[in-house]
């Protein structure tokens, strides 16, 4: 396929999976009773949440790549996933307290779900720090990746929080579909297919932009040897 | 009667506080809801495209800046063509 069209054919992919989605969650999905118009955030935020863990698995995986190899593109792979994970945290972080407000009549309750959920997004938000503020060195780079194999397991205990530790965070029940309506049931899996579907794009495109990055480094270093000014 | 610093605080912010309820009770809940839920949206557009613009941006400074250096070494280690 030509390279020019390839780019507009995903874009336009998107763009209608988007917008088919905004139809089901806003025209197809009936309106929950108890919380009202508001629960339509669900579909977006209980899905960005899945892929923020995602990308942060895929964080943990580039790092024991780059631990075990020490080649950059596990580095690049790492450092994309979990800029990709940290973008859909936020999206979970900052639409969560907009759901919880009119429903709780708070914006924040430092409950288990919520409180393990910020730490995990704080150590990645470290993990993320280091690797662009760190400067350029293998060291800082080999401290960034255990950071983030250390962090990694952290999905865990916000997966379980409810379930172990109780808190007012309401939970799927996956078996069951609790509080579900089949309708509302295939919105969710249609909001997933395309918030995953974003996620892998602008993963692609954060892992090439990064390859990119250290290919202009070791240029410029190349650069350098030959005795070149900048 | 003489007044702790906290009571003079408690005073002068008491007017805020009712103000603020006043306004939190004109917002009706529904009204609440609605608005949460495009604010929602706005914000989660919003920062998809952010981190889009932000990647291409960064992505065709490299390109760039890789096109040129790679014309510079051509020239460096090719100096008599």
């Amino acid at each position: 396929m030509n390279h020019a069209l390839r780019p507009m054919l995903l874009s336009a992919t998107l763009a209608l999976l988007v917008g088919v989605a905004h139809y089901l969650v806003f025209a197809y999905a009936p309106v929950e009773v108890t919380m009202g118009v508001v629960q339509k955030i669900f579909y977006f935020h209980v899905s960005s949440a899945y892929v923020c863990y995602l990308g942060f698995l895929l964080c943990f995986i580039g790092s024991l790549g780059y631990l075990f190899t020490r080649k950059g593109r596990w580095d690049a792979f790492a450092l994309a996933a979990a800029e990709t994970g940290l973008l859909f945290g936020l999206i979970v972080l900052t639409t969560g307290p907009l759901w919880a407000r009119p429903v709780w009549g708070l914006w924040w309750v430092w409950e288990p779900r919520l409180t393990s959920l910020a730490l995990l997004f704080l150590m990645f938000g470290a993990y993320f720090v280091l690797q662009n503020f760190g400067g350029a060195g293998e060291g800082i780079r080999r401290m960034a990746a255990a950071l983030a194999v250390f962090a990694t397991p952290n999905i865990y205990f916000v997966h379980v929080a409810v379930e172990r530790w109780g808190g007012i965070h309401p939970q799927i029940k996956e078996k069951t579909g609790g509080g579900l309506t089949p309708e509302m049931r295939s919105v969710f899996f249609f909001a997933i297919a395309t918030v995953l579907t974003l996620f892998i794009v602008l993963l692609v495109q954060r892992y090439r932009m990064h390859l990119h990055l250290r290919l202009l480094s070791a240029s410029r270093r190349r650069f350098s040897r030959l005795g070149g000014e900048s | 009667m003489k007044s702790s610093p906290k009571t003079f605080l408690a005073a002068l912010l008491l007017p805020a506080l009712a103000l603020a309820e006043d306004d939190s009770a004109a917002v009706s809940l529904t009204d609440m809801r609605h608005q949460h839920l495009w604010i929602a949206y706005a914000i989660i557009w919003g920062l998809v495209f952010v981190f889009v613009a932000r990647t291409a941006m960064r992505q065709a400074q490299t390109q760039r800046e890789l096109d040129q250096l790679a014309s510079r070494l051509d020239a460096l280690e090719k100096p008599h063509g």
